[in-house]
């Protein structure tokens, strides 16, 4: 069952039209992220679930009761809509303590006060939380103010609750440890969470679904995380997903070349799936850690310009006809076939690549 | 005005789908009670001079600011006003330089002794060097004719350059403020460079230091230009026993002399049309300036910067900066205290002359004294309270609403800023005295409306730097949180910006204790203030009283200034 479901919902600003008319269904206990480059709209998209701004068309259901739609003159005000949020600066009342500042949507919600207490602390022990209660948000850091909002988002719902970056602010460490708990929250809890970032590395880690938007505020892909990386809906997906590297490619039936700058290079042994439907005029489109460096002399010729050490593996930069690409190679493996040196022919061999149309 | 309203309303509402929420109710109570309180008083001004009846009537205009007397008025007001600027600034920009740059000891004592002028009127200082330097009867010069046997006073306060001096006296810490801060700012590499690079230090203060603190002396210096050209106390003060009027003191002669008739209050209003002119030119030369000098140099963090060697200057520069501030700062106020404790003015400064009687008199036996300090108080309370919250409704309306119109408000609210206080007494006379069946004239209540519209922009600024502090997701936060508006802003909106809100009070209530130039002109029988009290007991005569009377005002403001500045120190106790 979908606890929230959008249906064709635009949001303007004026005459700036910010999302247009996007749909989207939210099933009840998944955790889904939403992505996309920053002022892509997720957090527009947000707002208007939560009803801090009006939609100008469609309708948004939460548990297949219409909350916002403008055409049925509907606006449920957002302190009736059973969401917890989390927001992007945290959003902890400096003026409470932090048990205080968990206890107001118990409060607000007219819990007896016994049990509100009960729940507050079971919610603080959930983050990790239970020593700081008495203090105020001021003496906390930046982990431990997020670690408050997220209780008390779980105490103002405990079916829904939506993220807005909530852990970009932290560090990598930090950020990794909160993913987990997030995670683990929405498992052992059994709450519906939608997390929306522009970090498509945390997004994969934690969802079961996940939505790519672009900078016009549309849906370009929905699925789920290894899904949508192995399988991008399209060129802009795969950049965004990751580096990308991009060779142009003409098309004669089932034969691919390779156009280089200065010469042509038959792609034979390359298995990629072409539709018919797709033009002449192709691109091929493969991450720096799934292609490699070969000794034979068939195969894609290919210069290697630049090797640049970098721990735990090797980064290239390979020229391959006049186009240069990134190439990256786990140090061991580099160890055990040889290390290229800088002005080496080499072949090259693509393990995943995709193809798209210029 | 129905096609305005209704596309007030079209703008994104933010919360709520209510045709008419909390939001709009907001929005509309702050518009209608800033046209009453401010608009309305400015259109009556102007409509009473250029109509008589509904005909258009430019002769009075004409016939006003033709008069000699007048004339000499509008010179006289210029004149001092460009004296005090130049004079001011000069002298801030002296001590800012030597506070903020050089490595002159007692920092921290001089700038105690700097922000001292900014508490009291300076129609206290006023009548302090009149103390002095009255022609026959002042202290000073009285000493100097004993002395010398000379018939003829050493210095004569009731000049105009008498009244530069004290004007320049009370406003130069507007500049020295303005440049300081901007010094403390100022990246100290970008003098060090220039000194690395083989350039002289006056060079360098000449070519790198005062151009970038330009601006900050430009909108330092239109502060004192400002408050100069619509200052009321001090030409008062010195300036009429000695026929010397400036448009200010004119327009009240006006309005005092007609003894409230229309003639009068139409002829004070002309005046005032040409006051206000002055002020908005200069107005719009600040704009002129401030706009071409533009760096973004002056950063928001402060830096330690270079202090600049005095050598062997620093004794003569300390001699010489600290004999000023006693001179500007210590003496005014010793004098109006030790008057208050003598028998009568003019019997010599010794302990056997001193008494507690002129307190006993004010405090006891005078019931217009006793009457003032209540009245004071009720209006600096009443005030405080009123305007420091329809600031924070304001405020929360020009950035939190922001509907349609939000630049209107603002206007509107910022508007009593560039009207000085004695064009506003006028407006609020024109409106409040029958004009829509209301008559509140002689009554505590026109002073109040008058109070409230002269110190709502302090109110606004104030409530909108603590409201731009509190971001709209803590308001959201709490929707979410089962919240509705009106408890977000009960809930977590008002406990934030309550410190604010006590500041705010405070900036209201200590001008207002001190007011004169608006009750000047609004008091009644029964509605003095303190100001008006002490300001008409020295103009009686009754100097050691008056100065009594001072010595309680300054207490009343020490106090005030104490609580002010524990409660922003102690920004914890929310």
């Amino acid at each position: 069952m979908a606890i929230v479901a959008m249906k064709d919902i635009t949001v303007q600003y004026g005459k700036n039209i910010v999302i247009d008319s996007l749909s989207l269904e939210v099933e009840q206990g998944e955790t889904l992220a939403i992505v996309g480059p920053s002022s892509c709209g997720k957090t527009t998209l947000m707002r208007a679930l939560c009803g801090f701004i009006k939609i100008s068309k469609g309708t948004i259901s939460i548990k297949n009761t219409i909350v916002s739609s403008p055409a049925a003159r509907v606006m449920v005000p957002p302190e009736d809509r059973r969401i917890g949020v989390v927001f992007q600066d945290y959003a902890v009342w400096p003026h409470l303590t932090v048990i205080e500042n968990i206890l107001y949507p118990l409060k607000k919600r007219r819990v007896e006060k016994n049990e509100a207490r009960e729940r507050a602390y079971a919610a603080l022990a959930q983050v990790k939380m239970s020593d700081f209660a008495q203090r105020l948000p001021s003496q906390l850091s930046g982990g431990q103010q997020q670690r408050v909002a997220l209780a008390r988002a779980l105490v103002s719902s405990s079916e829904l609750i939506v993220l807005d970056e909530p852990i970009t602010n932290l560090d990598a460490k930090l950020r990794e440890e909160m993913a987990y708990e997030i995670r683990n929250l929405q498992q052992t809890m059994g709450v519906t969470i939608i997390y929306i970032t522009h970090d498509q590395e945390t997004a994969m880690t934690i969802s079961d679904r996940m939505i790519i938007m672009d900078k016009q505020g549309r849906i370009r892909q929905l699925g789920k995380p290894e899904e949508i990386w192995n399988h991008p809906a399209d060129r802009d997906v795969y950049t965004f997903l990751g580096v990308s590297n991009f060779l142009p490619l003409e098309r004669d039936g089932r034969n691919l070349t390779l156009i280089g700058k200065h010469n042509r290079q038959g792609l034979q042994g390359l298995s990629v799936p072409i539709s018919d439907a797709m033009g002449n005029n192709l691109l091929l489109a493969s991450r720096p850690m799934d292609i490699r460096l070969e000794n034979d002399r068939e195969g894609i010729q290919a210069v290697v310009k630049r090797v640049t050490y970098l721990g735990n593996q090797f980064d290239y930069i390979v020229e391959v006809g006049g186009h240069e690409i990134r190439v990256q190679e786990d140090s061991l493996e580099a160890f055990r076939r040889g290390v290229p040196v800088e002005g080496e022919n080499r072949s090259i061999r693509f393990l995943n690549p995709a193809i798209y149309e210029e | 005005m129905k096609y305005f309203l209704t596309h007030l309303f079209k703008r994104e509402r933010t919360m709520g789908d209510r045709k008419f929420g909390l939001d709009q109710g907001l929005f509309l109570l702050s518009l209608v009670i800033l046209v009453v309180t401010v608009l309305l008083p400015v259109l009556m001004i102007v409509i009473r001079t250029f109509f008589k009846g509904t005909q258009l009537d430019w002769h009075l205009f004409t016939q006003v600011i033709m008069a000699p007397e007048n004339l000499s008025s509008i010179i006289n007001t210029v004149r001092i006003a460009f004296f005090v600027t130049l004079f001011g600034t000069i002298l801030g920009l002296f001590y800012a330089w030597l506070i903020g740059r050089s490595d002159i000891p007692l920092k921290g004592v001089m700038k105690a002794l700097f922000t001292i002028p900014y508490m009291f009127p300076p129609f206290f200082g006023a009548m302090a060097w009149s103390l002095m330097l009255a022609p026959r009867s002042g202290y000073v010069n009285k000493l100097f004719m004993q002395i010398t046997g000379s018939t003829s006073p050493l210095l004569n306060i009731n000049t105009i350059g008498g009244i530069v001096f004290v004007e320049t006296c009370y406003y130069f810490p507007f500049v020295f403020l303005q440049v300081v801060s901007a010094l403390e700012r100022m990246d100290p590499t970008l003098e060090e460079s220039a000194r690395i690079a083989g350039a002289g230090q006056w060079y360098v203060i000449r070519k790198i230091t005062l151009p970038l603190v330009l601006p900050a002396i430009a909108a330092g210096a239109m502060l004192i230009l400002i408050s100069s050209l619509s200052h009321f106390g001090v030409p008062a003060i010195l300036g009429f026993s000695n026929n010397i009027f400036t448009l200010p003191t004119k327009i009240y002669q006006l309005i005092n002399r007609s003894a409230g008739s229309f003639q009068g209050i139409r002829e004070g209003a002309a005046l005032s049309i040409l006051l206000v002119v002055v002020v908005v030119a200069a107005l719009y030369l600040q704009r002129l300036v401030l706009k071409t000098g533009h760096y973004d140099i002056i950063k928001g963090k402060s830096m330690r910067p270079m202090l600049i060697k005095l050598r062997g200057a620093k004794i003569p520069l300390l001699t010489i900066s600290l004999l000023s501030l006693v001179v500007i700062v210590v003496v005014p106020l010793f004098m109006i205290l030790i008057v208050g404790f003598l028998k009568a003015y003019g019997l010599p400064l010794s302990l056997k002359n001193l008494t507690l009687r002129n307190y006993q008199y004010i405090l006891g036996q005078s019931k217009m004294v006793r009457d003032s300090i209540v009245n004071s108080l009720f209006l600096s309370v009443s005030s405080g309270v009123i305007t420091m919250f329809l600031g924070v409704m304001i405020a929360y309306v020009v950035i939190k609403v922001r509907p349609k119109g939000k630049g209107f408000l603002e206007i509107l609210s910022l508007l009593p800023y560039s009207i000085p206080g004695i064009v506003l007494a006028i407006g609020v006379i024109l409106v409040w005295s029958g004009a829509f069946k209301v008559n509140l004239y002689n009554t505590i209540w026109i002073i109040l409306i008058a109070y409230i519209a002269r110190y709502v922009s302090f109110a606004m600024k104030s409530a909108s730097a603590s409201l731009e502090q509190v971001h709209y997701s803590l308001e959201e936060a709490a929707r979410s949180c089962g919240a509705t508006h009106l408890q977000s802003l009960r809930d977590i909106t008002l406990p934030l910006i309550r410190p604010g809100m006590i500041a705010g009070f405070f900036l209201i209530f200590l001008p207002a204790m001190r007011e004169l130039t608006t009750s000047v002109l609004l008091y009644g029988p029964f509605t003095r203030t303190l100001g008006v009290a002490i300001y008409a007991i020295n103009s009686e005569g009754n100097t050691v009283q008056a100065s009594a009377l001072a010595t309680v005002a300054i207490a009343i403001i020490v106090v005030g200034n104490l609580a002010l500045r524990f409660i922003t120190k102690d920004r914890k106790g929310l």
